[in-house]
């Protein structure tokens, strides 16, 4: 009715059109040696340069402190549906991580610009983050891990019931974030 | 007169049920008191004798303990609910129930279950008669829990009405009830064989357009072989009526006389059935004007409570919506580190 009258403006016309809505984001601080390495402009910018796709359905994206019990198991992040994220926080580096990681995750790891060394004779794991590479690895790896969770479960069912298996819908994440770090680093190239 | 308990009605529109819920109140010995937004006082009714009337600081000041009669949310069943000795007693009008304000001044809420679909609530003095009778009269327990509760429901006859507006509500009250089918004896032609003005004013009182119930007109002085016959009157004679067991199935006919012209003859119950059990309402007054629909309903509420309900199923527990974690991946946890001796004696 406001449009036929011609008292609301036309879609383009508004400042943030290419994403219309946007999810909350919530920051709980972190704990004395923690931090959060991504803080809300980046996640975002990079919510923005994902595009719609990932904002549909989405209602939160929270930096949460690490729940407690689960501060020795290194958790980055996790989904919990319908449409919401949380962002774990990190210790400062360098990490002394228990045990010896996993060769997919010190490739993902690495990736991300993480220097690791391992300590068998010790039994533990060293990963040091220069720079902005911790920030990285939250954005590219375990937010778009995340995201890619979230687009299975919107855009196959809204409901919040489980609707594949653990297995499928990891490899699914796993490979929406591997798309859409090509999509970005096209994106960057570009711009 | 009980003056610990009143009887509150909020906005009620129609002058007659103003008129039987003093009658009811009296039965109890309970004052009774208006909310008067509909200008019931105005009514011939009320022209010689007033209507009482209250305000909701009035019920405040004069109770500590004030119930809510409705099909509210939360609330409790009127059946073993026990209250203090002092208490008023709200009860709403005719099609909206109980204002906004009544309800929030209310401590307590109960209602009177209900086991019909279309019909869910009972006319409002049969209503106020019914919680009067359980929160200021006997001392029941709740309602009973059965698997089957319909292989306990007896028959019921509601037997020589002399008003068709009392039949009406009573009938009302049946369905509402639980009742699916009940028999009447009509010799004054109040139901059955009855002109057009007094039928539909007795379908309107029965809420006959959604009440489902089958009525079964008795021919007058018919004779029946029920095992067990038990009748309720107002006579104080028999048993009081929660303590006498009306749960006994279809093999129990039920029998409630409208005793508005005068007792009822207890020799003519023979010829229902074989063993004849009698009842009466313990009321606290002596002297009160008799509505067949107040009685009536007090009867077959006081039935439907020891008829029971079914058990209440239990939800399933909502599922857990799914969580993914992403975690870093050990490849064996270990439980400690291996420190040589000499980085140890350094540290």
């Amino acid at each position: 009715m406001l449009k036929e009258a011609g008292a609301a403006g036309e879609p383009e016309a508004r400042s943030n059109a290419a994403f219309p809505v946007k999810p909350r984001v919530s920051v709980q601080p972190p704990q004395a040696g923690f931090h959060h390495p991504a803080g809300k402009r980046e996640i975002l910018e990079m919510l923005r340069a994902i595009g719609p796709l990932a904002v549909y359905g989405l209602r939160s994206i929270e930096l949460v402190r690490v729940p407690g019990g689960r501060a020795a198991t290194g958790a980055f992040g996790s989904y919990h549906a319908p449409g919401r994220i949380a962002l774990y926080e990190q210790p400062l580096p360098p990490w002394r991580l228990p045990g010896l990681i996993a060769p997919a995750t010190r490739r993902r790891l690495e990736r991300a610009g993480a220097l690791l060394a391992m300590l068998p004779d010790a039994g533990a794991t060293l990963v040091d983050w220069p720079d902005a590479t911790l920030r990285r690895f939250m954005l590219e790896e375990v937010l778009l891990h995340e995201i890619g969770h979230h687009v299975l479960q919107q855009h196959t069912g809204k409901r919040p019931v489980r609707i594949a298996r653990t297995r499928d819908h990891e490899a699914f994440a796993a490979r929406f974030a591997e798309k859409q770090r090509d999509k970005l680093a096209k994106w960057l190239r570009d711009r | 007169m009980n003056s610990n308990v009143t009887l509150v009605g909020d906005s009620i529109q129609n002058p007659a049920n103003a008129v039987i819920m003093v009658h009811a109140a009296a039965m109890f010995g309970a004052a009774c008191r208006f909310r008067d937004t509909k200008g019931v006082a105005e009514a011939e009714a009320f022209a010689g004798s007033g209507l009482a009337t209250i305000t909701s600081a009035e019920v405040q000041a004069l109770h500590s303990r004030i119930i809510a009669c409705d099909n509210l949310p939360g609330a409790k069943e009127v059946y073993g609910f026990n209250p203090v000795r002092d208490f008023a007693l709200l009860v709403g009008n005719e099609r909206r129930g109980l204002s906004h304000e009544f309800t929030t001044l209310a401590t307590d809420r109960v209602q009177i279950p209900m086991h019909s679909r279309r019909i869910n609530c009972l006319n409002v003095s049969a209503a106020s008669a019914v919680a009067l009778y359980y929160l200021c009269g006997s001392r029941t327990g709740p309602m009973a829990i059965r698997n089957d509760p319909s292989s306990r429901r007896p028959d019921i006859l509601l037997c020589e009405p002399a008003d068709h507006f009392e039949l009406g509500s009573t009938i009302r009250s049946a369905a509402g009830l639980g009742w699916q089918r009940a028999f009447v004896e009509d010799p004054h032609q109040v139901w059955f064989g009855c002109g057009r003005a007094v039928r539909s004013e007795g379908r309107a009182a029965a809420r006959r357009g959604k009440n489902e119930i089958l009525l079964i007109p008795c021919p007058p002085q018919a004779t029946y072989a029920y095992p067990r016959v038990t009748v309720i009157t107002r006579q104080k004679i028999g048993v009081p009526l929660d303590r006498i067991n009306l749960a006994g199935g279809p093999g129990q006919l039920v029998v409630i006389p409208d005793e508005s012209s005068g007792h009822f003859a207890l020799a003519d119950a023979t010829r229902w059935g074989r063993k004849v059990e009698v009842a009466h309402l313990q009321l606290p007054a002596a002297e009160y004007a008799y509505h067949y629909r107040l009685m009536a309903t007090v009867a077959l509420a006081e039935a439907s409570r020891q008829v029971g309900r079914r058990p209440a199923v239990k939800a399933p527990p909502a599922m857990r919506p799914p969580i993914y974690d992403d975690a870093l991946k050990q490849l064996a946890k270990v439980a400690g580190e291996t420190v040589p001796l000499e980085d140890l004696l350094n540290y």
